[in-house]
């Protein structure tokens, strides 16, 4: 088991590579001088000069690559071009805003995803199902930042109950872009749930439980989800890596001050290393989750081996 | 696919009736054949020039002279919806065609191929899925400018791996089936080979993944519009005119309203038929 | 189907609690509520509005631009002039930075030193133009040395974005984070910062001046425009920058809130490139000039939040003159299309100009996104006005920072542009070189008029003010006689309180939000 963990880790290393390799290549072609954009429109050629030889910009995009690279190993994320500061620290700050929006809008499809995935199986074929199928899509179909701005509108404006930005306001802040983020998630789980007990509510032991008598809901919740458990696990698990990077939307409707905006506003800045940096972070808690969703995977089922 | 003609027109048919007594699936198509006509006829069905401003009129309430409302330069809100439909409709197909492509193009060179390319074209896939939503998109359309092509470009982008991945696993479990080997054994040509079985075999997954990024696709262009990269003003997308609406939100909600509504409901109509067409397929998509 | 309800009521009871949490307005502190967070609070690292807005509460200087745009005493007291490169500063005793570094000759030369540091000058040093370094005379004595004489010395002082007075132990201590923990003299001290949601300043106790009443400033970021006024409206906010200018005469009329403004010093306009054909035949621009509504754009576009342009500077700067680019770009399409027929360019039966070959005439129109205040809506009309009479404009749009590099580039043709320009320094020397003299890497037109050249250097080393206003005001006629800009609008000033909030006074420079003086009733 150790033997698979370790290969899956060497695994992320040319990925991780490859990652960092395309961003830096894509904003490297990218028209815009972060000078420029830094020191704006009455900054004179000789502060321009000034400012993009402090920072390095001179040198061809291999070797500045190359130069990253060796200090990524020794684990330096480099200095932001626009305030100097150590691009670990900028993430440190805006990290946790973004986990903690994504951690609750995953308990939201969760609470809400299983529960009528379920239903959805048990009462297949009904209203109900037809029901609940329609409303997922309907989440699934919405534009992220158009429901935020409509919440923003009635929340703040036509009853104002809800805080409508930033997280200062405990977890009152964190209803509005929590559920704005889980919308569209909400669907896969649901749905998913839904194929998943429909396939082991015809089973064969699951026959045989009912068959014992036991009851229709036990039966229900206690085995026919635990068997689905694995297939939903995974899903939920790729749910949390595509919140902590889908997360750009919702994060600038509702002024939050987490990863993503910092991003947009690198990659808007040109802040080359600011964007290589939280790119790289987000790819590695994305391989770590995968990775610990494959080891829950077969904790779970031990029929499976590591091959 | 000549060769097996009485087999295809047989399913088809099956398919058919399956996708027909799902009232779903016809009423997401019906919906989105209604929209494909306005986009067609948007010249003759729009009350106005989309791109005409009318300054006094500005953001003026639905009902009256500008059915939907005017929007903050006084552009009627349904003649830019209508022609919305055009940019919404395009960047659909075209995104998910380039995307299916190229996916399709390397998802067969790393199945049929196999070794290290097939490890290479897959390690690069693997990095495309691993970059956060949107991430690469944004950075692409930075780099190349903001344009109605470049925003299909970066969109197609996000959806080659899946493509690809769809494609690559269907060709791995051909290359197993005896007739592919027994048709190689017989002398055929790959090319050959491949075009008699693997396509009509990856056809129906192919047309609900297709279905599905079509609705994604749209998605994803009203949000790089949204951050200000999508199709160049004045041109009418949906997603400008929200991301240009969202501003007057407490003056005029309508702005924002109207062309989210069209969005949303055009995007509920694609999947809804993209439902359908899976479970009249019968073909298991899960995690898309 | 008991359980199933249990994720449902666990949901509605987090909900709940979370109402709960939402917190009240408090009465000792300020909130302000903003656009876009700061990048830096070093002085000497970010030198743009987000920043200083917060900064000039936190940093002084040695004299003070005042809201009337006269000098007054800062950290100096007094100050007189040794000789012509010399000029002799007597400072303020018994400040102590918010750290207890005393303040003192030293602290001037060491910010000044940090500043003009060959190796990694501050962002706004060349903005210093002659000056060279201080030297220590006493304790309270320094000297502000330059190469050769500068008049406008003591505005280049006042700088609060360029020669902010630092403490020299905090700098030392903290190095590169010194921007995340700003130490300075001013009425507040710094508190907290979660980028891109607030700072925090509370009141310095021991500010040498009067002490704040309020106890503690709040900046928010709230990006989106429209959630901004939304929070304010509803009262999360007590102040709000860069207000909607559709929602400003509903906010004017409701006595709940008070709008301060004053008439800013930026310009925002539409530039036309004389190197790049068609717009360097004089009737082409002289055509767009007629052709633009410049009115309307500021009624209905900016909403008349703004003051429309009276010149190619802002009325409040030193060297301002009155020009007749009114009545010389007033809208007039008709005079548009005889200026276009002149230049060869009449409309088909479509309405589309073309030449004689029936070639379209074609502008490349770029704008701006975000910076200025409705820079792209500007654009956008200004491109529909045009369409309207004929013309086929290839309109580009770009976010600031892909915008204002692409100007820059060789390759990159354009025929007109937006953009702003913000004559920090007052004096018109700053507005006019840099943007009209031949050469100037800002002139972003290309224009090139030895007549101007010749006027705009003279003003710059004539020590006589009266010798300066004359030249800069034929140079200022000539510019509008050949049409380099469309200038669009003025910027005002313009900050909202709640009813609740005394004392604030708005100053014309936009860097320049001053909190000293305000309080909550």
């Amino acid at each position: 088991m150790y033997a698979y963990v370790i290969r899956r880790l060497l695994w992320a290393i040319p990925v991780l590579i490859g990652i960092t390799f395309t961003i830096h290549t894509v904003l490297s072609l990218t028209p815009g001088d972060p000078v420029r954009i830094m020191l704006g429109e009455t900054a004179t050629e000789a502060q321009i000069e000034a400012a993009r030889a402090e920072i390095g910009l001179d040198r061809p995009f291999l070797e500045r690559y190359g130069f990253y690279l060796a200090n990524v190993v020794r684990g330096d994320l480099g200095e932001s071009y626009r305030n100097k500061r150590a691009v670990a620290e900028e993430i440190r700050d805006a990290l946790p805003a973004t986990a903690q929006l994504a951690v609750a809008a995953l308990v939201l499809i969760v609470l809400l995803g299983i529960p009528s995935g379920v239903m959805s199986a048990v009462y297949r074929g009904t209203w109900l199902d037809a029901t609940l199928n329609i409303l997922s899509l309907v989440g699934l179909s919405m534009p992220v930042f158009w429901i935020g701005l409509l919440l923003i509108y009635f929340f703040g404006f036509t009853w104002p109950v809800l805080p409508i930005g930033g997280m200062r306001d405990g977890l009152a802040s964190f209803v509005l872009p929590a559920f704005t983020l889980a919308l569209n998630s909400y669907a896969m789980i649901s749905r998913l749930t839904r194929s998943e007990v429909l396939e082991t509510l015809g089973e064969d032991y699951i026959r045989t439980a009912r068959a014992k008598g036991l009851g229709f809901n036990v039966v229900v919740w206690r085995h026919a989800l635990k068997a689905s458990f694995i297939p939903i696990i995974t899903v939920i698990g790729l749910q949390f890596g595509l919140l902590m990077g889908g997360a750009v939307l919702t994060e600038t409707v509702f002024s939050w001050p987490g990863i993503g905006r910092l991003m947009v506003d690198a990659i808007m800045t040109r802040d080359l290393l600011v964007v290589q940096g939280a790119v790289l972070v987000l790819a590695i808690i994305f391989v770590t989750v995968n990775l610990a969703v494959d080891l829950i995977y077969a904790f779970l089922d031990p029929r499976i081996r590591f091959a | 696919m000549t060769t097996q003609p009485a087999r295809s027109s047989w399913r088809n048919n099956r398919t058919l009736r399956r996708f027909l007594r799902n009232p779903a699936g016809v009423i997401g198509l019906t919906f989105l054949v209604v929209v494909v006509l306005a986009a067609i006829f948007a010249p003759y069905l729009a009350p106005f020039d989309p791109y005409q401003q009318h300054l006094p009129d500005r953001r003026a309430a639905p009902g009256g002279t500008y059915l939907l409302g005017a929007d903050e330069f006084g552009r009627d809100i349904l003649s830019r919806i209508l022609y919305g439909a055009r940019v919404a409709l395009r960047t659909g197909v075209v995104s998910t065609l380039i995307g299916l492509v190229a996916g399709a193009f390397f998802g067969t060179i790393a199945g049929f191929i196999g070794g290290w390319i097939d490890d290479l074209i897959m390690r690069v896939m693997d990095v495309l899925l691993a970059f956060p939503y949107l991430l690469l998109a944004i950075a692409i359309v930075s780099a190349l400018g903001p344009s109605e092509f470049n925003t299909q470009l970066a969109i197609a982008v996000w959806t080659l791996p899946s493509f690809a991945r769809l494609i690559r696993g269907t060709v791995l479990s051909l290359r197993e089936k005896e007739y592919v080997e027994a048709a190689g054994a017989l002398g055929a040509r790959s090319g050959g080979i491949l075009l008699r079985h693997v396509v009509p075999n990856t056809f129906s997954p192919l047309l609900v993944y297709g279905a599905v990024f079509t609705a994604r696709a749209i998605m994803l262009e009203a949000a790089l519009s949204f951050l200000g990269l999508g199709a160049q003003p004045p041109i009418a997308s949906w997603g400008n005119m929200i991301s240009e609406g969202r501003n007057y939100l407490r003056l005029a909600p309508h702005i924002i309203t109207m062309p989210g509504i069209a969005l949303a409901l055009t995007v509920l109509a694609v999947n809804l038929l993209a439902d359908a067409l899976r479970d009249a397929f019968d073909t298991r998509t899960n995690g898309v | 189907m008991r359980w199933s309800f249990r994720p449902t009521v666990l949901a509605l009871v987090l909900v709940l609690v979370a109402l709960l949490g939402v917190t009240m307005a408090q009465d000792d502190r300020l909130v302000i509520v903003r656009p876009s967070d700061a990048i830096s609070l070093d002085p000497q690292r970010a030198t743009t509005a987000p920043e200083v807005w917060v900064y000039n509460n936190i940093y002084e200087t040695l004299v003070v631009l005042d809201e009337n745009m006269e000098i007054q005493p800062g950290l100096a007291t007094s100050w007189e002039r040794i000789d012509e490169e010399r000029m002799r500063f007597y400072l303020k005793e018994g400040v102590t930075f918010h750290d207890g570094t005393p303040f003192n000759a030293d602290a001037v030369k060491f910010t000044l030193e940090r500043v003009l540091n060959p190796e990694s000058p501050a962002r706004g040093a060349s903005w210093l133009g002659p000056i060279v370094g201080a030297e220590v005379v006493d304790d309270y004595t320094v000297d502000i040395v330059t190469d050769g004489p500068l008049g406008p010395l003591l505005n280049h002082l006042s700088m609060v974005f360029v020669v902010g007075i630092v403490s020299p132990t905090a700098v030392e201590q903290y190095g590169d984070e010194f921007g995340r923990n700003p130490v300075g003299t001013g009425p507040f001290k710094f508190v907290e910062w979660q980028t891109n949601e607030y700072i925090l300043l509370e009141r310095n106790e021991a500010f040498h001046g009067d002490v704040p009443e309020i106890q503690e400033v709040e900046f928010r970021v709230v990006p989106e425009e429209g959630a901004r006024m939304l929070s304010f409206i509803r009262g999360d906010a007590d102040m709000l920058l860069r207000a909607a200018p559709a929602e400003l005469p509903m906010i004017r009329e409701d006595p709940s809130y008070k709008v301060y403004d004053t008439p800013g010093l930026r310009i925002v306009y539409i530039g036309l490139n004389f190197t790049q054909e068609p717009t360097g035949d004089p009737r082409i621009r002289q055509a767009i000039a007629h052709a633009i509504d410049v009115d309307s754009i500021n009624a209905f576009v900016v909403e008349d939040a703004m003051e429309p342009a009276k010149g190619v500077l802002a009325t409040g700067v030193f060297g301002y003159a009155e020009t007749d680019v009114v009545e010389r770009y007033a809208y007039d399409p008709e005079r548009a299309l005889e200026l276009f027929a002149e230049a060869g360019y009449e409309q088909n039966a479509q309405g589309q100009l073309v030449d004689a070959n029936g070639e379209p005439l074609r502008l490349v129109q770029w704008a701006s996104v975000g910076r200025d205040l409705k820079d792209k809506e500007v654009s956008e009309t200004v491109a529909a006005q045009l369409r309207e009479i004929g013309v086929t404009i290839d309109y580009v749009q770009r976010e600031w920072g892909a915008y204002l590099s692409a100007l820059a580039l060789e390759e990159v043709d354009y025929n007109m542009f937006t953009m702003g320009w913000v004559t920090v320094t007052g004096d018109a020397d700053f507005g006019l070189y840099t943007n009209f003299h031949q050469g100037f890497g800002t002139n972003r037109a290309h224009y090139a008029n030895p007549e101007v050249d010749a006027l705009l250097n003279e003003a710059r080393v004539n020590l006589d003010p009266e010798a300066r206003l004359a030249a800069y005001a034929a140079a200022q006629q000539q510019i509008v006689e050949d049409v380099v800009w469309v200038p669009i609008y003025q910027t005002r000033e313009t900050v909202v309180v709640q009813d609740w909030v005394e004392g604030y006074v708005p100053h014309p420079a936009e860097y320049y939000v001053r909190l000293a003086t305000v309080t909550k009733q």
